[in-house]
This record gives C-alpha cells, sequence and structure tokens, in this order.
C-alpha cells in the first residue's frame, strides 16, 4: 500500500480551497448547508408534532419556563424534585419560536434543524483546525457523516434534550485546541459557555463531553507534548472551573432524587449494551431501543433499514473503515489521537457486551456502577456515541482532504475523475447514512400528532379553574401517551403545567411511597377489583376531579383500557360531573375483536371527569387519631376498600413508627391497628405500568437484577410480606412466563404445591430448552422417586424430556408423556435440592413460542404448600415498648388479608385461595367478615355440595364446564329446568354422568342444545352401571332431543358420551344439553332463591382446624359469581390466643378478603364516629397559598389538640415547616405519601412551609448566574479600562 | 527495547481489557507477527482494515431479520462481526501504537499541519523488529 505523498504537508498554515472566489465559495457553502439542514427536517412528518423529550416545552413554553427556579413540583404526580436542565438552550429556544408565532411542529424542525447545523459547522470548523485548511468537500463530509447518522435519527432529535452536547462536542474540542495554542483566560471561560449550552438534558452525555475533551488536552500535553504540560494545565483548570460554575444549575440537579430514581428503576446495564457489539457500535448502532420492539412493531422504525438492508449495512461500515484507511495512510498532528478516541469509545459503547459474559472492562464497569458513587449515571455508555461519531467523521474528513491534495497532482482530466470519484463516493456514503433526512422518514409516525383535540382544551381549561386547592387525577397510567389522535411524550397532564394534575407513570418517582399508593390504585380497578372505598383514597390525595382518559390508545400505550376505567364508576361516592367530546373514539381500529368491553368503549365520551363527594384541600389538618397500617399502599387501597378508613382518619405506617411514637399513639388512646399483606417482597419491572410485579418472594430472595418493590422503609424484611414453604428451604426457576410481562399466576412453587392445576411456566417468546425449577430442602433428604405430571395445554408445544439434578451432582433424565404423570424411579441418593431441568420439547401444531411448564412434581412426603407470612415490623417495634405487646390490649386491632388478583381479570389469579401466617399480640375475640365467592375452578361436585347440600339423591358429574361457569355444570341438564343447561369446553368425547339410587331404567330423553355457538350433538353413547352401553342418534336438526329405549337393566349411573357432533367447524364450538329425563328418577332443581348453608371443612381452616362460615346470600348469588359477605356460623367470632397462627381458605367457596378485627373500643367514638376512647378532638380548618419559592403558607383555625398538619406534597426529609420561626422538627410520613407534621398548638396560628433544598438549588443558580455575568462582563470592563487609558 | 516491552505489554492489557479473550488473541498474533515475522505496522493496518471491510458481509451472511421487530439479541447472534470489528480495532490500536511509539515527538509534522507517511523515521510508517 502507497501513501499519500508530502503535498499536503507545506500548508501550515491555514489557506482556501484555491484561488478566485474561495471565500465566496465557502460562504456558498454555509448558505447552502444552513438552508439545506434547516430545511430537510420540514420533509418529514410536516404539520405533525413529534414529542420531543417534554411536550410543555414545545406546547406550553411560557408555562414550562416559569417553573425554572424551582426545585418541587407539585404537578404531575404528588410531588417531586425536578430533573430537568432543559431551560437553556432547549428551553429558550423553543419559548422563541412559539413565541414568535410558530406552532409546535414548526418550532421542533427548526430547533432540529439548528441543532444538525450546529454538529456540521463544528466539525467542519475542527477539520479546519486540524487540518489548518479551510477545504470545502472534505469538511463537508466530516460534518455531514458526524451529523447524520442512526444515532441523530434514531435517538438525537426524538430526545434532543440529550443530543444538544452531541451537536456542540465538535465545538468544544476546537475551543479546546485553539485554547491551548493560544492561552488566556478567554478560552477557557468559552469552553465553560459551550459546556453550559449544551444545556442540562439528561447529565450523561455532557459528562462524556467534556471527558473526551479532558482527554484531547491530557493527549496534547502528555503524549503528543505539543504544547507545555504547564500551560494545559493553565487551560484545563479554569475550563472545570468555568464548566462548574456555570452548569452549577443543572449538575445540581443531578442530586435530586429523580435523578437517582431514574438511575435505580430505568433500563439497567444489562438491557442497555444487550444488542451493543462492537460492530453495531463502531457503525453508529448499538442503542437497545433500535433492536427492540412489542406487538406492534419496532420502537424506533427509523434504525430498523440500518439492520436489514445489506446495502445499508455496507455503508454504515464503510465509514469507520474509511477512518482507518485515513489513520493508515495520512500522516497529521492529531491522527492517533482521533484513532485511539474511536477505538476507546467504541469499546465504551460496547459497555457490557455481551451482557452474559463481558468483557474485563464490562466487569470493572459493573463494578463500578454499583460502587462508584454517580458511575451508574453513565452507564448509558451509547451517550458515548458523539467521540466515536466524531472521530471517524473528523479521520474520513482528513483522509478526503489528504485524498484531494493527492488527486490534485494528477493530470487534469484524470484530476476531474478521480476527484468526481471520491467526493461522490464519500457524499454517496454520507447519504445513504442519512437517509431518512431526504426521503422524509426521519420521524416515527405512530409518535406524532396533529395537535391535542380542542375538545381537551375545553376540559383542561374546565379542570384548570376547579382544581386550585386540589388535584385532578388522570387515568390510567401511562407507559407512553398515544392517543387515538396521535401521541404525545407523556400525556395531557404532563403537557399541561399550569394544571393541577396526577398522572401516574410506570417508573417511582420522589421518595416512592406515592408511587406505590398510585400503583395500588391503578392495580386495583384493572384487576377488576370492587373500586368502594377509592374515593377516600382520592381524598386523601386532594384529588376533586378523577380524568378517564377513555381516548387513550391502551393496546400502544401499554395501559389499562377504557372499559377496566369504568370500574371507577362503581364507587357512589364518585359522582359523573362531566364529559368532553362525542362519543366513539375509544374504540379501537378496524380488524380488532369487537368483544364486550370494546362496544362499551365506543359509547363512552373520549374524555370523563368524575368528581369526588366532600374532596380535601391538598393542604389539610387531621385528627391526631391514626390509623396505624403495616404494609404499603396497596393496604390503604384495601383497607379504604373494606370500609377501615371511613371518615378520613390520618394514616401512618408502621414502619415509620419507633418504640418512642408508637408508646406515644398508645398513650394517645385514638390509634387503630390494621396488620395488611401488603407491601409483597416482589420483583418489579419499571418499563410498565401494569402486570410488572413477579410473585411474592421468600425472604432476602432476589430475581436477577430486577429491583425489590419500591425500596420502602428501606427495604427492611419485617416490614415485607413474604412466601414461605414450610418443609421446604427455598423454590427457585431459571424463569416463569414470559419476557414481556410478569405473569405470578405461572410462578415456580405451583410445580411443587400438589395441586396440578396450578403450574410452573416457562419460556414463551422464547426457547424453554435449559430452563430449570428447583425445591431446596430445609434438610438434605433421601430420594428414590418423583412424579411429574406436565400441564395439558393443547395443541401447543409441551415438554418431552427433563432431567431431574441433585446436589450430589447425579442426574436421572426422564420422558413426560403428554397430558400423563409419570412416576420416575431411580437409585436412592441424597440431596439438599432437586432440580427438574428441560432437556427437549414436542412440538405443538401452533407455531407460537407459547410457554411449557409443570403441573406438578411430587415429591414422597412433601408438599410444599405456599403460606403468605404478613409484616411483623409492627410487633417487633411493639416489643421494645414499655407496655410490650400488652400495649395493644383493649386497642382497634385488624387483619386485613386480599386474595393476590392478576392485572388481566379474564386470566388466571396469583393466588387461588388465601393462606397467611400471622401474629397475634394479646388473646382476643375477632370477627371474622370479608368477601367469598364461588371458586370457577371448583368442582361439579363442590359445588353442588354447596348449593344442594352433601345429601342428595341424586349427584350429576360432566366432563368439563364452558370456561368454568357454574351455571353451566352437569347438575344444570338434571334440574327440571328446560332453561338452564350443561355446556361443555369441547365436543366430541365429553361426557356427562347421572348418579342415582338404583332402579330399572328402559328409556331416555335427552334435550341437546342447538344453535350458531353450539356443537349439534348427533350421536351418544350411553353406558350404564352393568357397563352395558346403548346409542343414541339425533333424528333431526330442527329439534335436538335424541329419544331413547332400549331393553330395561337396573343401573345407579348413567354416561352419556358425545360419540358425534354436526357438521364440522373451525374452531369447533361446544355442546350443551339442556335437560336429561330418566324416568322414574326426579330431577333436582336449584333452589335459586335459598340462603346459603354453612360449610364445614378443609377448605377454610384456622390452625389446622375447620371453621364454619357461609357466604352471606342466596344460591342464585353464588351460582352467579357474586362477591357474598362472609361469616362465620358459630358464636359471635373467634378467639385468638396471642402467638402465631395460620389462616387457610383454599375451597370452593374462594375468599377475596378476610377481615378479622377485634371491632370497635365500646367505650366511646370520636367526631367521625370511629372508634377511640376518648380520641383527640376533630381537625382545625386550614386556609392555605403558595409561596414565591415554592413552599406554603398554611392559616391554621380553631385547633382544640393534637392533630396532623398535612401538605399533600410527597414525603421528603428536606420539607421544613415553622410556626412563628419555630421549627417543628422533621416532617413524618402520613397517609401513605404526604409529608406532615404532628403539632399540639392550640387555637389559630400560621405555618410557613418551605422545601429546604429549593435554597441549595437557588444558590446553584446564583453561581451560574454570576459567572455568566462575569463572563459577558469581564470583556466589557476591560474594554473600558482600555478606552480610558488611551 | 524497553519501550517495545511496554508496548506489547500495555497492547496486550488493553486489548483483554477491552476486548476480552478474542482481544488478547488478536493482541498475542500480532506481537508474535511482529516479533517472528518482522512484519511492518502497514501490515497491521491493512489487516485492521480488511477485517473491518468484512464486518458487514459478515453481518449479512449470519442472516437480516425479516420481522418488524429486529429483537435484541442481533448483536449476540452475528458474533462474527463483532469477532471482525473488535479484531479490526485490536490491530489498529495495535499498527497506532507502533506508530506512537517509534514516532519521536513533534515528528508528524509542525503544529496542525498534514505531515505525510514519508516524514517519518521509516518509510511506510512500519519499523523492523528487534534484531
Amino acid at each position: 500500500m502507497r501513501a499519500i505523498p508530502d503535498e499536503i504537508a507545506a500548508a501550515p498554515r491555514p489557506s482556501s480551497d484555491g484561488p478566485g472566489g474561495a471565500t465566496l465559495t465557502r460562504k456558498a457553502m454555509w448558505l447552502i448547508l444552513a438552508g439545506l439542514l434547516l430545511a430537510l427536517p420540514f420533509l418529514s412528518l410536516p404539520g405533525l408534532y413529534v414529542s420531543d423529550t417534554r411536550d410543555a416545552l414545545w406546547l406550553d413554553p411560557t408555562g414550562y419556563l416559569s417553573r425554572t427556579f424551582l426545585l418541587w413540583r407539585s404537578s404531575p404526580f404528588l410531588g417531586h424534585e425536578a430533573r430537568d436542565g432543559l431551560a437553556f438552550p432547549m428551553g429558550a429556544a423553543a419559548w422563541l419560536f412559539r413565541t414568535a408565532g410558530a406552532p409546535a411542529w414548526v418550532a421542533e424542525r427548526l430547533w432540529h434543524g439548528l441543532l444538525l447545523l450546529a454538529g456540521t459547522a463544528g466539525t467542519i470548523v475542527l477539520v479546519d483546525e486540524l487540518t489548518r485548511r479551510r477545504e470545502m468537500l472534505a469538511q463537508v463530509v466530516a460534518g455531514l457523516a458526524y451529523s447524520l447518522t442512526p444515532f441523530t435519527f434514531g435517538y438525537g432529535l426524538p430526545t434532543s434534550g440529550a443530543y444538544v452536547a452531541y451537536a456542540l462536542l465538535p465545538a468544544l474540542l476546537l475551543v479546546t485546541l485553539r485554547g491551548l495554542r493560544r492561552g488566556g483566560i478567554a478560552w477557557p471561560a468559552l469552553f465553560g459557555l459551550v459546556v453550559f449550552s449544551m444545556g442540562g438534558g439528561n447529565g450523561a452525555p455532557q459528562v462524556y463531553a467534556v471527558s473526551t475533551a479532558f482527554l484531547l488536552m491530557a493527549w496534547v500535553g502528555v503524549v503528543d507534548r505539543g504544547v507545555p504540560l504547564r500551560r494545559v494545565l493553565a487551560f484545563a483548570v479554569p475550563a472545570l472551573v468555568f464548566t462548574l460554575g456555570l452548569n452549577a444549575w443543572w449538575v445540581f440537579l443531578l442530586t435530586t432524587s429523580e435523578v437517582s430514581n431514574a438511575l435505580d428503576f430505568s433500563e439497567q446495564p444489562s438491557v442497555i449494551n444487550v444488542s451493543s457489539s462492537v460492530s453495531e457500535a463502531v457503525r453508529g448502532l448499538g442503542f437497545w431501543q433500535f433492536y427492540s420492539g412489542d406487538r406492534l412493531g419496532a420502537w424506533v422504525p427509523v434504525a430498523r433499514p440500518y439492520v436489514t438492508n445489506p446495502l445499508l449495512i455496507v455503508t454504515g461500515f464503510a465509514l469507520p473503515t474509511a477512518a482507518l484507511v485515513s489513520a493508515w495512510l495520512v500522516r497529521w498532528r492529531h491522527r492517533l489521537f482521533f484513532l485511539f478516541l474511536a477505538i476507546l469509545s467504541t469499546f465504551v459503547v460496547a459497555g457490557i457486551f455481551p451482557v452474559d459474559s463481558p468483557t474485563p472492562f464490562g466487569r470493572l464497569l459493573l463494578v463500578a456502577y454499583d460502587r462508584v458513587p454517580g458511575a451508574a449515571g453513565l452507564r448509558t455508555t451509547y451517550k458515548l456515541g458523539a467521540a466515536l461519531n466524531l472521530s471517524v467523521a473528523v479521520l474520513v474528513g482528513v483522509g478526503l482532504a489528504a485524498a484531494l491534495e493527492r488527486i490534485r497532482a494528477a493530470s487534469r482530466s484524470r484530476m476531474l475523475g478521480l476527484r468526481a470519484a471520491a467526493v461522490g463516493g464519500a457524499l454517496i456514503l454520507v447519504a445513504a447514512n442519512a437517509h431518512p433526512l431526504w426521503t422524509g422518514g426521519m420521524y416515527n409516525a405512530a409518535r406524532s400528532t396533529e395537535g391535542i383535540p380542542r375538545y381537551w382544551d375545553r376540559a383542561v381549561e374546565a379542570l384548570s379553574e376547579r382544581n386550585t386547592e386540589h388535584r385532578a387525577y388522570f387515568f390510567p397510567a401511562l407507559s407512553s401517551a398515544v392517543y387515538r389522535w396521535g401521541a404525545l411524550k407523556e400525556g395531557i397532564a404532563w403537557s399541561s403545567p399550569d394544571l393541577s394534575a396526577v398522572q401516574p407513570i410506570r417508573l417511582p418517582v420522589g421518595t416512592r411511597y406515592g408511587s406505590n399508593l398510585l400503583a395500588a390504585i391503578e392495580h386495583g380497578y384493572a384487576a377488576g377489583i370492587p373500586q368502594d372505598g377509592i374515593a377516600q383514597v382520592f381524598r386523601y390525595l386532594g384529588v376533586k376531579d378523577v380524568v378517564l382518559q377513555n381516548d387513550i390508545d391502551w393496546e400502544r400505550s401499554n395501559s389499562a383500557r377504557p372499559a377496566q376505567m369504568q370500574g371507577l364508576t362503581g364507587d357512589p361516592q364518585l359522582r359523573p360531573f362531566a364529559t368532553f367530546g362525542l362519543p366513539g373514539p375509544a374504540a379501537p381500529e378496524e380488524g380488532t375483536v369487537r368483544d364486550e368491553a370494546t362496544r362499551l368503549e365506543g359509547t363512552l365520551s373520549p374524555v370523563e371527569v368524575l368528581t369526588v363527594e366532600d374532596p380535601t384541600s391538598m393542604i389539610r389538618a387531621e385528627a391526631a387519631s391514626p390509623v396505624v397500617l403495616s404494609g404499603d399502599g396497596f393496604g390503604i387501597v384495601a383497607a379504604a376498600r373494606r370500609g377501615l378508613l371511613d371518615g378520613g382518619p390520618p394514616v401512618v405506617y408502621s414502619a415509620t413508627l419507633g418504640p418512642e411514637q408508637l408508646e406515644w399513639l398508645f398513650d394517645d388512646r385514638g390509634a387503630s391497628f390494621v396488620v395488611t399483606d401488603t407491601n409483597r417482597r416482589r420483583a418489579w419491572s419499571f418499563s410498565r405500568t401494569l402486570e410488572n410485579a413477579s410473585y411474592t418472594l421468600s425472604p432476602g430472595q432476589t430475581l436477577g437484577d430486577r429491583p425489590i418493590g419500591y425500596g420502602l422503609f428501606d427495604g427492611r424484611e419485617g416490614a415485607e410480606t413474604v412466601a414461605l414453604y414450610p418443609g421446604l428451604g427455598r423454590i427457585t426457576a431459571s424463569g416463569y412466563g414470559n419476557r414481556l410481562r410478569d405473569l405470578p399466576q405461572f410462578r415456580p412453587a405451583n410445580a411443587f404445591d400438589g395441586d396440578p392445576d396450578t403450574w410452573w411456566l416457562v419460556g414463551a417468546l422464547d426457547d424453554p430448552v435449559g430452563h430449570w425449577v428447583q425445591a431446596t430442602f430445609e434438610e438434605p433428604r433421601t430420594l428414590s422417586e418423583v412424579a411429574i405430571t406436565v400441564p395439558p395445554l393443547g395443541f401447543a408445544r409441551q415438554i418431552r424430556l427433563v432431567r431431574l439434578e441433585f446436589s450430589d451432582g447425579t442426574s436421572v433424565t426422564a420422558e413426560t408423556p403428554k397430558g400423563a404423570s409419570t412416576v420416575v424411579e431411580f437409585e436412592p441418593r441424597r440431596t439438599r435440592f432437586l432440580r427438574v431441568r428441560i432437556l427437549a420439547l414436542e412440538a405443538g401444531i401452533s407455531p407460537e413460542e407459547t410457554a411449557v411448564g409443570i403441573a406438578d412434581v411430587q415429591i414422597p412426603g412433601l408438599t410444599a404448600r405456599e403460606v403468605i407470612r404478613v409484616p411483623t415490623d409492627l410487633l417487633e417495634v411493639a416489643r421494645q415498648t414499655e407496655a410490650g405487646l400488652a400495649g395493644f390490649r383493649g386497642v382497634p386491632f385488624t387483619y386485613l388479608f386480599e386474595r393476590a388478583r392478576t392485572g388481566d381479570p379474564r386470566d388466571r389469579d396469583e393466588e387461588v385461595g388465601i393462606s397467611r401466617r400471622f401474629e397475634v399480640p394479646v388473646v382476643g375475640v375477632y370477627e371474622l367478615t370479608g368477601e367469598v365467592r364461588l371458586d370457577p375452578r371448583a368442582t361439579d361436585e363442590e359445588i353442588d355440595d354447596l348449593v344442594l347440600g352433601p345429601d342428595r339423591p341424586v349427584r350429576v358429574t360432566a366432563s368439563s364446564r364452558a370456561f368454568g361457569i357454574p351455571r353451566a355444570r352437569g347438575g344444570a341438564a338434571f334440574d327440571g329446568d328446560p332453561e338452564t343447561g350443561w355446556v361443555s369446553n369441547g365436543a366430541v368425547g365429553e361426557w356427562l354422568r347421572i348418579e342415582f339410587e338404583r332402579r330399572t331404567v328402559g328409556g331416555l330423553t335427552i334435550h341437546t342444545q342447538l344453535g350458531r355457538d353450539r356443537s349439534p350433538i348427533v350421536v351418544v353413547e350411553v353406558t350404564f352401571s352393568d357397563g352395558s352401553t346403548e346409542v343414541g342418534r339425533l333424528e333431526t336438526l330442527q329439534d335436538g332431543t335424541i329419544e331413547m329405549e332400549f331393553a330395561p337393566r337396573g343401573t345407579d349411573e348413567i354416561t352419556i358420551e358425545v360419540t358425534s357432533v354436526g357438521p364440522a367447524r373451525d374452531p369447533t364450538p361446544p355442546v350443551g344439553i339442556d335437560e336429561v329425563e330418566i324416568p322414574g328418577v326426579d330431577p333436582l332443581p336449584v333452589p335459586d332463591a335459598a340462603i346459603l348453608a354453612c360449610t364445614d371443612g378443609p377448605g377454610f381452616t384456622l390452625d389446622g382446624l375447620a371453621v364454619s362460615v357461609r357466604g352471606r346470600g342466596t344460591v342464585g348469588d353464588l351460582l352467579d359469581g357474586e362477591a357474598l359477605p362472609l361469616a362465620t356460623c358459630r358464636g359471635n367470632g373467634l378467639t385468638l390466643s396471642a402467638s402465631r397462627h395460620e389462616l387457610v381458605s383454599a375451597g370452593p367457596l374462594q375468599a377475596d378478603a378476610i377481615v378479622l378485627t377485634t371491632g370497635p373500643r365500646e367505650d366511646a367514638t370520636d367526631a367521625t364516629g370511629r372508634s377511640g376512647s376518648p380520641g383527640p378532638p376533630s381537625a382545625p380548618a386550614v386556609r392555605w397559598s403558595s409561596t414565591s419559592e415554592g413552599g406554603y403558607e398554611a392559616q391554621v383555625t380553631g385547633a382544640l389538640g393534637p392533630h396532623y398538619l398535612v401538605i399533600g406534597q410527597s414525603f421528603a426529609p428536606g420539607w421544613r415547616a415553622s410556626v412563628e420561626g419555630q421549627d417543628l422538627g422533621p416532617p413524618v410520613l402520613v397517609d401513605g405519601y404526604s409529608a406532615a407534621w404532628r403539632i399540639t398548638r392550640r387555637g389559630s396560628y400560621t405555618v410557613r412551609i418551605a422545601y429546604g433544598p429549593q435554597r441549595a438549588y437557588a444558590f446553584a443558580l446564583v453561581v451560574s448566574g454570576l459567572f455568566l455575568l462575569a463572563i459577558f462582563a469581564a470583556p466589557l470592563a476591560v474594554w473600558a479600562v482600555r478606552r480610558r487609558r488611551r | 527495547m524497553i519501550r517495545r516491552v511496554v508496548f506489547v505489554a500495555v497492547h496486550a492489557g488493553s486489548a483483554l481489557l477491552l476486548g476480552g479473550l478474542l482481544g488478547l488473541v488478536g493482541s498475542v498474533a500480532a506481537t508474535t507477527a511482529w516479533l517472528a515475522l518482522g512484519l511492518r505496522a502497514s501490515v497491521f493496518w491493512g489487516a485492521a482494515v480488511a477485517l473491518m471491510a468484512a464486518a458487514p458481509f459478515a453481518t449479512i451472511a449470519q442472516g437480516l431479520p425479516s420481522r418488524p421487530v429486529v429483537g435484541a439479541m442481533f448483536g449476540a447472534t452475528h458474533w462474527l462481526a463483532h469477532a471482525l470489528a473488535t479484531l479490526s480495532l485490536v490491530l489498529a490500536g495495535f499498527a497506532g501504537g507502533m506508530d506512537l511509539m517509534l514516532r519521536a515527538p513533534r515528528e508528524e509534522g509542525s503544529d496542525g499541519g498534514l505531515p505525510s507517511v514519508e516524514a517519518l523515521p521509516s518509510s511506510g510508517g512500519g519499523s523492523s523488529p528487534p534484531s
């Protein structure tokens, strides 16, 4: 390979691109570039706003900027610290464009054009500086190669707040080079200004940019030694000072709780670097979202062609290849710096790839993220793509410049051809990389909108007027804000900064207590749980209006759907207030399934507003007789649902109490205590709002690197509800459910629970081979056989081969026949665990990658019963008080247990029963109440036992029951009512069996069901108890009656099996029989109106002893699936000793909730009618106003004694309150989320409330302001002094 | 001699750190080739360019997705391109390191100029192995 000759070396000074009009050409270049780069973004989705970074910034920039100087934001959550450093330059630019009259989409395009121009222009001038030549073509190619990349289109412009640093990196390096060469204080100041101009969006890109500049300084001073080290330091130190000073305003924001939440709960390194191989990183890809998507398509469609189009793959690699060629052949001063920068930044962008076995550097990164403060903020390594792309662009640009110089030496005719080829080739590469820009495909159409509909403008206006002292709560919680009319970044509530609102999102916010409470609200209605009492929760939140966003595109937003939101209307204390827009847009697009929910949604107005009856203000006083609740926000919602919070008592989490506070509450004689089965130890996925929590984990258990819970109460184990497996140490698995959503109903414990109806499933959308489930024993056991049952998964793939692995290192391989239980026998061996690993599958007919699993693994002498242990923190703290557990004597005490249900009401529930372990502090009589319903999984026999009693003359069973519907059970075909009937799940092979007292039968009449949704029964085979059979045939499809006459015979059982059905249909509808008539055998009518009888048995036990219970309702209510109040049958309650207890409800009478309560104190009630003797007085009145510093001033009148002042803002240690200058001390956490103070002062007084860290933020703002002032004032001062001297 | 030892050690360490075992293999191979065969830097430059140029074809050869969603495992499944790009950068680093090691201070031209390879002490940008 020959090298580029030396001609260009003899050009030490900047020179132009040849004689004659070069300056003019250069000017023309700038004009053309500016015109093109500013105009080209307008080609993509003209007229559509594309939701760049923050909606409010574009839609209401004045409102957005007006909050720049406030650290605390009351909306759109329950109060949180700001983290946006977008006010400058992005916010300022948006404000300027919008103020000048530009629509939001035009302002966005102008801003994007400016960013492209800044990146391109900066690179051009940087290459000028590096080559000391003012070439044109090479510089333009370098500039465009840097600006027009997949990174720009796929990540940069859609989130341009974090992209400004990218656009200004070339300028920063330019300033660095010039500053090092020329010296003086102006250049370091300019360095700081450039960083200041990068804004504070995100933080990591700025840190990476500054680090790159400092690497350049180190190179120049230490390796290149082109500038004395002293001079380098003379530049670097003041540059750092200016950088920190000027950017103090947003650097401070990096310390806020929002940033730490984002680090804890947003994408983790294993996700960030899942696709960032070196080959993807080096061509500007590797950002994980480029490769990801969901059932609705790719998340970043603009990036897809770079990975799927062979031509673009070749051109994508051509740039780094050309950069290497340039680094090889062209010698210039900083060549090796840019080469090494490109290499280093490629590997940094790759990060911990491959995530399963990272390189030593990847492992170092993981350690650093974990242990070095702030390092986790740099885990989004793709943001160093700026340094990589700039290195490549500079090397390509310099290489092209050298090539053009060489070509210039050739003969004129050859020169023109070569020049055209070189420039043309380079431009083709750049153009290929930039194809979204000139093809108009720069933006994601699915993330855009023409604008917010007028009906929303009217709704927001009305809500703003009504909610000055309250909040408007927006449903549903959003993962992304896609509406039927288009997409926003964050949703309506975010885009209206002046509106006092709550808009739950997927990520925890603030100190996370509020987010946990909002998640509980969201989970409740989405799971179809009745919403009684939810209005009380809204009162705690200071909510006046509840906004149902029925025009949400719930499929794309990954949110609850409007039909589910209608569950909120179930609370009579939420009254309809107004609707906005015309009904209709809630229905999904054409082609989707039009089920009942869809039909309902078609009748809903796009915006529906409910109003809370008697709302409470955000800032208020509450009587000092709290409900002390053991649990979390899910417990508050459950307690409200059960009426335990009626009257609005303050709620205090027991886990926030120390012994002193508890003693104080004992003494206060107004507190009541509620222990719930909430604050479950779960691994969460904060990438979605539903189906985002794992099953309940064992103490200390984790699931990979997923965050455990909301991190409440510092993760104290005693405050958690955990799963225990008596007799077993732990049950673990390599995975469960599928990788897109949590399915706790298919948790590993199901494989060992002795119930073949509950399954461990794994490997959906994946390859299940290699996955395993493991039971670890408390003590080593000797095993010689196990029985394995695989679930009946229909036509889907199933497990065919498994390997049993033991702790002694041995293993046994076994086949698992479809739908059968396999007993695997082997040589006895002693083992600490049994692991069942999937080795091979049997392919199903369905091509889908469905989950496979195990229904049950029976280990002789062992059943892994799952028991949920409720929090123990309250009793632990009570033991530390002077009174000990006796302090609870005479105090209202309640245990509240609810069955865990899944987010999808059509799916299996997480728990099929309630099994709880709890401790009672003092002996007492507890009233048992709650809610039960008929378990859809109950057998026909179990249902008839409940509704007809166990001693009945006829027993009817069937092979299956359609969808588990009780009214479709076998008994419905022998109840004497032709209007009711048995409906199966399948068709041929289904059977119905009737057992009765032995008698002679010589005929039979079967009334089968006909209709569109039934397979007509054509032939049946009837089997008698003596084994004889008869065949019956349907005469005509007009009449479904099958009449059979046969030789009389004695029998006590008739089994009717369907052997043939009418014309085949796909899918085959079920069969049904309305009635069977057996001469001489009386049918068993179901007494619909009869009161349900008591039931005794193993289905409901306390400490292993059966408890007689009943549902308070009729047989008809039960069969209709209604929830019925639970009651005991004997005595007034259950006497519980002061010890540990275990309550189990696992029968066909399925408990949704169980409440054990000592009942109200008998000697007195307080003003709200709640128990409490004598109890503190009612709460005083409060009037309040906001202060300019983001705090509040509250005037309290009529205080008669101790009370809580609740500010309705998320609890944060920084909140401070004072009365007449006297500090009230640190706040306490009340009502599940809010900061509050317990105040004993009487009469009237004024409280000043401020958010403490606001002062530090204000100081940081002042520092930035002073630096800015100094930088601009200093030159003026110098100029003035010089002028005076003259 | 010390410079060469330092260079080899630094490169091997960096290659192992950043590129893992593959990086180390590349580094050892390059060092061996340099010391045993006396290859010049230009050979390593050429190899680095060739490997990078081959990476797109390896990507294509290992299959391009046709589904709407590419899939998060794209990087992992296209291991050959990853390996080629890694080796390319390791060799480019080696070649660049040779250039750096053998370069006297400020030999690459005056401040900001664009000197050619002829300005270097050894024509072609390479160097001979220690004899």
